[in-house]
C-alpha cells in the first residue's frame, strides 16, 4: 500500500514538472508567433466567433489557411483557450502544451499496458515512472509542446489509440472503440498520422489477430466507428490538392536521380544488367533509405538536434547525450528478456520514421515526433535494468546518475530559458508584434499602409495581433488563389501587401513597412523594428511631404 | 558439419584468391590516377632508393615530411623493392598496399580462429573481408592505414597466441611497435589497444613466467623508442595532428560564435552556472563526442560513405547494405551468446576505441582513420549470418529454400552493384577526387618543353601540391631536386597572378586552373585538360 501511494506521488511530481516546463513563460518564449501559429490563432478566434474559419468556411476535412490545407482539429482545440486567455500566444499554444502534459501522464499508463503481464514487478513500475519522467524533461518534447505544433497533439492521439488497443486486448475488448476514435482524431490533426496510423494498426492487429478473431462483434463495431469518423476526410485525401502538397516535399520528384542512373547505364554501354542494377526505382529506394536513416543520425539525436531552431535549441540533441548508453542497454534487454509486448516499441520506432523518409528535408524532428515515447520508454527500461543490476549501492548509483542527468537537463534548460529567445527570435517572426501595434496606433494618419511580403505572410499578423474582426475581413479582403491552391491576401482595411515594394513609385500619405534597405532620397525612416539580438528586421518609412 | 583440415585450407586459399583478384585486377588504372599522397609516397620512396634520402634530403627518415604532414615513413621503405624492380610506376606505388590488403584477409582468418576457435566463423569473416568494399578501397591505393591495420591484427593475434606460447608475446610487441611507424593514427590506437589487452587479459599474463613478459616489454620499447623519441622531441611531428584537429573545425568555431554575447547576458544575470555552461570547452567536448558517434551513423556506414571522394565509389557506403540486419543480429548474438567473456570484451572494446583517434580530428566520419574497424564488422556480420542460418534450419524446406534464394539474389545484386560502381562508375564520377587532371598534364608538357624557357605551374586549387606530380611523372633525378628545391629546372610552382601574366612573353608557359584565365579569347590556349566526366579544369596557356 505504501508503495502504491509512493508511486502516485511520484507521478504527481512528474506531471507537475512536465506542466511547469511546458507552461512557464509559454506566452513569451518562444518569443513570437510563427506564421503557422498565427494562422492557428486567428482561425481558432474566428471559429470561436461564428463557427467559420478566416475565409468564412466551416473546416471539416481541411483548413485552407495559406493553401497548405492544414488538418483542422488544432483550430477547434484552440477555440476555448483563446476565448479564455485572449487572442495571443499563450492561448494559441495552450492545446499543444496541455496535450503535451497529458502525453507525459499517458506514457506512464502505456508502459504498464506494454508490460501488462509483469506490471506488478517493481522493475516495470519504475520503468513506467522513469519513462514518464524522461518524457517530461525531454528537450524534444518540451520544444514541440511549447509551440502550437499540431504534431504534438497528434502524437497524443496516436499514443492514446495504441494505449486503448493494448488495454482492450489486456482488459476489455470494447475499448477498441476508443482506440478507433483516437486514431481517427489523429487523422484530423497531423498529416504524418495518415501514413503512420494505418501501418501501426495493421501491424498490431496482425500480432493480436487471435484476440481480434475471438471478438468479431467488437472489432466490427470499432472498425465501423473508425470508418465513419474518417469518412468526411476521404474525398479530400484523394483530391489533387492533397497530392500536390505531398509532391512538393517528396523525394520521388527529384530529377537528378534519373540523370545519374541514365549516365551510369551509358557508362556501362547500355547492357541489360546495368539497366537492372541502375534502375531508377532502385535509386529512389536508396534515396528513401538515405532519408530514413538520416533520422537515426547520431549527431541529430544526441549532439546538435534538428537544424531547424524551432524544433531544437541547437545546444543539445533531440535526446540527451546521457540517454545514449541506456537507450542501447534498453534495446538489448528488450530483445534479451522479451517481456510483454516488447516487439511493439522497436516496430513503432521503425514505422514512425517512414512518413518523414519520403520528404526531402531530413532529419525532421517534427515529422517523426510519433517515435518519442518509444525512445523514452526504451531508455527508461535500460536505465532501470542497469540500476537493478546493483544490489548494494543502488541508491548511491541512482542518485549519481540522476545528478548527471540533471546537469544535462539544466544545460538545455539554461540555453532555452536564457538565450534561446534572443538568438532565434527571427525564427518566431518576433518583430511583427511590435510592428503591428505601432502601425495600429499610426494608421489613422495615413490613407494606405503598404507591407512587404519578404518576411512570410504579413496579413495574418495584422489579423491576429490586430484582433481584426473576421466578418469584416471576409467582407473587405482581396484574395487571390493560385492554380496550385496557394492563397494570397492582397489587401484588407488600409493594408496592402506587396511582394516587392518599388522605391521609385512611393506615394504620399502612405506608410511603408519593409525589410531594411537603402531608401531613395524622397523617403524617410520613421521607425525601425529590431530582433531580440538587436539586428534590424523591419523599417517603417514614408515619403517627405 | 565437420571439415577436414585439407578442405579448410582449400577454401581459405580460394578466399585469398578472391581477395587477390579484387585487389590486383586493374590496380594501375582503377582508381583512375595517383592522388597527391600516392605520388608523394612514390617519389619519396624513389628518392630514398636512389640517394638514401627523402625529397627534403633527410637521410633514411623515420618520418617523411611530404606536404608538411610528416607521414610515418614505413610505406616508403616497403615500396623500395617494388620500385627497384618495376620502376617508378603507378603499379609499383600501389602494390605494397594491395599485398597488405591480401595479407589482412589471411590474418583475419587466423585471428578469428584464435578468438572463437571456430573455422566456420573464421572462414566467413575472412570471406566477408575479402569482398569488403572498405578493405578493397583502401587496399587499392597507397594509403598507409592498411599497413598499420595488418600489424595491429598481428599484434592481437600474437598476443592471444602468446597467452599459451609465451614467446609469441615478443612478436606481438614487435608488431605493435612496427605499426607506429606506419600511420599517424596508430600512435594513439596502439597504446589504447595495449591497454585494453592488458586489462582484459591481465590475470592470464601474471601467470606467465616473468622472463617472457620482460623480453616482450623490452622488444616493444626498443622498437618503439626511435619513433617515440622523434615524436616527443620534434615539434613538427604534431603539425599534422594540429592541422587536422577538431579545434580547427569550422563548425565547432561556428557553434561558439555567439558565446561572447551569451556571457554578457550571463554577467547581467549574475548567472554563474551559465558561465560554466556557455564555455567553448564544453562545445569542444560535445564536438569530440559528436565526432565519435558519427562513426556509427548508418548512412555513413551503409549508404553514402564519408565526405572524401577517395574513400568510396558513388552510391556506396563502406559496408554492404545487405549486411546491416546480420550485423545487428551478430552483435546481439555476440552479447547474449555463450562465448568466452574475455573475447566478447576484446571485440567490443576494440570497436569502441577505433574512432577515438578520428574523433580528435575534424573531417569526420572518416573511413581511412577508422580502418581499424576491419574486420570487426565482418566478424559480427559472419556471426549474424551463421546464427540466422542455424535458426532457419527449423523452417520447412519449402519456406527455407525460397528464402535462401531471395537472400542470395540480394547478395549478388549488392555485390554486382558494388563492382560496377567501383570498377566502372567510380572513374567517371570521381576522377577529380583522384586528381586525374594533374597526371594528364605531364605528357603534354613534355612535348612542349623544348619551346619554352619558363614554365609556371599553379599550386592553388585544383592544382595544390602540383610539384609532386611533376617530380613523380618526370622521374626527376632526386639528387638534383634535393639541391634545388621547389623551383627546379624550368618549372616554377606558385599561384598564378596577373603580374606573372603581364611579365610573361611567348617563351613562358602557364599551367593553371581555368579560373585564372577567365576570358578564353584573350589567351592562346595550347591544351585543355579534361576530367573523365568531360568537365574541363586545367588549361595550358602560352604567355602573351
Amino acid at each position: 500500500m505504501r508503495k502504491y501511494i509512493n508511486s502516485k506521488l511520484f507521478l504527481l511530481i512528474i506531471i507537475t514538472v512536465a506542466a511547469f516546463l511546458r507552461f512557464y513563460q509559454l506566452g513569451i518564449n518562444p518569443p513570437g508567433l510563427n506564421w503557422d501559429e498565427a494562422a492557428w490563432a486567428y482561425n481558432s478566434y474566428s471559429l470561436g466567433i461564428d463557427g467559420k474559419d478566416e475565409f468564412g468556411k466551416l473546416p471539416v476535412s481541411y483548413l485552407e489557411s495559406y493553401g497548405d490545407y492544414k488538418p483542422p482539429l488544432y483550430a477547434y482545440l484552440g477555440v476555448l483557450p483563446i476565448k479564455i486567455f485572449g487572442l495571443d500566444a499563450f492561448g494559441t499554444r495552450f492545446p499543444s502544451a496541455f496535450f503535451g502534459v497529458l502525453t507525459v501522464l499517458l506514457v506512464y499508463f502505456l508502459v504498464k499496458e506494454v508490460f501488462f503481464k509483469n506490471k506488478t514487478e517493481p522493475k516495470i513500475e519504475s520503468t513506467a515512472l522513469m519513462a514518464s519522467f524522461f518524457l517530461a524533461i525531454s528537450p524534444w518534447h518540451i520544444m514541440l509542446s511549447r509551440g502550437a505544433f499540431e504534431a504534438n497533439v497528434s502524437t497524443f492521439f496516436i499514443i492514446l489509440g495504441i494505449y486503448f488497443f493494448l488495454r482492450a486486448v489486456n482488459k476489455n475488448i470494447w475499448l477498441l472503440i476508443f482506440s478507433a476514435a483516437s486514431f481517427a482524431a489523429s487523422f484530423y490533426t497531423f498529416n504524418t498520422a495518415r501514413i503512420f496510423v494505418p501501418l501501426i494498426v495493421l501491424f498490431i492487429a496482425f500480432m493480436f489477430r487471435k484476440n481480434l478473431f475471438a471478438a468479431k462483434k467488437q472489432v466490427l463495431v470499432s472498425l465501423l466507428v473508425g470508418f465513419i469518423l474518417v469518412l468526411p476526410l476521404v474525398p479530400f485525401l484523394f483530391s489533387p490538392q492533397a497530392k500536390l502538397r505531398y509532391q512538393e516535399v517528396n523525394i520521388f520528384s527529384d530529377i537528378n536521380i534519373v540523370k545519374t542512373t541514365n549516365q551510369e547505364i551509358a557508362n556501362d554501354h547500355g547492357v541489360f544488367w546495368s539497366k537492372v542494377i541502375h534502375n531508377r526505382r532502385i535509386a529512389y529506394g536508396r534515396e528513401f533509405l538515405k532519408h530514413y536513416f538520416d533520422n537515426l543520425n547520431p549527431g541529430f539525436l544526441f549532439i546538435t538536434g534538428d537544424g531547424n531552431p524551432r524544433f531544437s535549441t541547437q545546444d543539445t540533441g533531440q535526446m540527451y547525450l546521457w540517454d545514449l548508453p541506456f537507450l542501447l542497454v534498453g534495446l538489448y534487454i528488450l530483445f534479451r528478456k522479451k517481456k510483454g509486448y516488447y516487439w511493439l516499441l522497436p516496430v513503432w520506432l521503425l514505422l514512425g520514421i517512414i512518413p518523414a523518409a519520403t520528404a526531402r528535408e531530413t532529419p525532421h524532428a517534427l515529422r517523426i515526433e510519433t517515435v518519442i515515447p518509444t525512445l523514452q520508454i526504451i531508455t527508461a527500461y535500460g536505465f532501470i535494468t542497469f540500476l537493478f543490476y546493483f544490489k548494494k549501492y543502488r541508491k548511491v548509483v541512482k542518485v549519481l546518475f540522476l545528478i548527471a542527468l540533471f546537469l544535462n537537463f539544466y544545460y538545455f534548460y539554461h540555453g532555452y530559458m536564457t538565450h534561446y529567445a534572443r538568438e532565434y527570435s527571427s525564427e518566431w517572426q518576433y518583430p511583427y508584434r511590435e510592428a503591428v501595434s505601432y502601425i495600429q496606433d499610426e494608421k489613422h494618419k495615413f490613407d494606405k499602409i503598404v507591407i512587404t511580403e519578404a518576411l512570410g505572410r504579413p496579413y495574418i499578423y495584422f489579423l491576429t495581433y490586430g484582433k481584426f474582426d473576421p466578418k469584416e475581413f471576409r467582407k473587405e479582403a482581396k484574395i487571390e488563389r493560385e492554380v496550385f491552391g496557394f492563397v494570397h491576401v492582397r489587401s484588407f482595411d488600409k493594408y496592402k501587401f506587396e511582394n516587392d515594394i518599388n522605391l521609385n513609385k512611393l506615394s504620399a500619405n502612405t506608410l511603408y513597412l519593409d525589410v531594411p534597405r537603402n531608401l531613395t532620397i524622397n523617403a524617410k525612416i520613421v521607425k525601425t523594428f529590431y530582433l531580440m539580438d538587436g539586428k534590424p528586421a523591419f523599417i517603417a518609412y514614408e515619403t517627405y511631404k | 558439419m565437420k571439415l577436414t583440415n585439407k578442405k579448410i585450407v582449400f577454401i581459405l586459399s580460394f578466399i585469398v584468391l578472391i581477395a587477390a583478384i579484387l585487389r590486383l585486377w586493374h590496380l594501375n588504372s582503377v582508381p583512375p590516377s595517383l592522388d597527391w599522397d600516392e605520388a608523394s609516397w612514390g617519389y619519396n620512396s624513389y628518392s630514398i632508393l636512389m640517394t638514401g634520402r627523402d625529397e627534403y634530403g633527410k637521410l633514411m627518415p623515420l618520418v617523411v615530411r611530404s606536404f608538411n604532414d610528416y607521414k610515418p615513413a614505413l610505406y616508403a621503405y616497403l615500396d623500395l623493392p617494388f620500385i627497384a624492380v618495376l620502376g617508378l610506376t603507378d603499379l609499383a606505388v600501389r602494390l605494397p598496399n594491395a599485398i597488405f590488403g591480401i595479407f589482412t584477409v589471411l590474418t583475419a582468418y587466423l585471428l578469428v580462429k584464435e578468438m572463437f576457435k571456430r573455422w566456420d566463423l573464421a572462414l566467413l569473416s575472412a570471406f566477408l573481408l575479402a569482398i569488403s568494399p572498405w578493405s578493397i578501397q583502401f587496399s587499392r591505393f597507397a594509403h598507409e592505414g592498411m599497413v598499420g591495420l595488418e600489424f595491429n591484427l598481428l599484434m592481437i593475434l600474437f598476443f592471444l597466441k602468446g597467452l599459451k606460447k609465451p614467446w609469441y608475446l615478443s612478436l606481438s610487441a614487435a608488431a605493435g611497435a612496427i605499426s607506429l611507424y606506419s600511420y599517424q593514427n596508430e600512435k594513439l590506437f596502439v597504446p589504447l589497444l595495449s591497454i585494453i589487452l592488458l586489462i582484459i587479459f591481465g590475470k592470464e599474463l601474471l601467470k606467465i613466467p616473468r622472463k617472457y613478459l620482460i623480453s616482450a616489454f623490452l622488444v616493444g620499447v626498443f622498437l618503439a623508442l626511435p619513433i617515440a623519441l622523434y615524436t616527443v622531441t620534434n615539434p613538427n611531428s604534431f603539425t599534422r595532428a594540429r592541422s587536422a584537429s577538431f579545434l580547427n573545425n569550422p563548425i565547432g568555431v561556428l557553434n561558439t560564435k555567439n558565446y561572447p554575447e551569451r556571457n554578457l547576458v550571463n554577467k547581467q544575470n549574475k548567472d554563474i552556472i551559465g558561465y560554466i555552461f556557455d564555455n567553448r570547452r564544453i562545445v569542444y567536448v560535445k564536438d569530440i563526442f559528436g565526432n565519435y558517434i558519427s562513426h556509427f551513423d548508418i548512412n555513413y556506414l551503409f549508404i553514402k560513405g564519408d565526405m572524401i571522394g577517395r574513400h568510396q565509389p558513388p552510391g556506396m557506403g563502406h559496408l554492404y547494405l545487405i549486411e546491416l540486419p546480420f550485423l545487428l543480429l551478430g552483435l546481439f548474438v555476440l552479447l547474449s551468446g555463450r562465448f568466452d567473456r574475455k573475447i566478447k570484451a576484446l571485440l567490443i572494446l576494440w570497436m569502441l576505441i577505433v574512432p577515438v583517434p578520428a574523433s580528435l580530428t575534424w573531417d569526420v566520419p572518416n573511413a581511412g582513420r577508422t580502418m581499424n574497424f576491419l574486420p570487426t564488422f565482418q566478424i559480427l556480420t559472419a556471426l549474424g549470418v551463421i546464427s540466422a542460418y542455424s535458426y532457419s534450419l527449423k523452417w520447412k524446406k519449402y519456406i527455407r529454400y525460397p528464402v535462401y534464394g531471395a537472400f542470395m539474389t540480394l547478395v549478388l545484386f549488392n555485390f554486382v552493384y558494388y563492382l560496377n560502381q567501383y570498377f566502372v562508375q567510380y572513374s567517371y564520377f570521381s576522377s577529380q577526387a583522384w586528381q586525374y587532371g594533374y597526371n594528364q598534364i605531364i605528357p603534354e608538357v613534355k612535348s612542349l618543353y623544348p619551346k619554352y624557357s619558363k614554365i609556371i605551374v599553379s599550386n592553388e586549387s585544383p592544382l595544390d601540391q602540383s610539384y609532386i606530380f611533376f617530380l613523380y611523372n618526370l622521374k626527376y633525378p632526386p639528387k638534383d631536386y634535393q639541391k634545388r628545391g621547389h623551383n627546379f629546372d624550368k618549372y616554377d610552382f606558385k599561384p598564378v597572378t596577373q603580374k606573372d601574366w603581364e611579365n610573361s612573353d611567348s617563351t613562358t608557359l602557364f599551367i593553371s586552373s581555368q579560373n585564372d584565365f577567365p576570358n578564353d579569347a584573350k589567351y592562346k590556349i595550347l591544351k585543355k585538360i579534361y576530367l573523365l566526366n568531360g568537365t574541363n579544369e586545367i588549361l595550358i596557356v602560352e604567355g602573351k
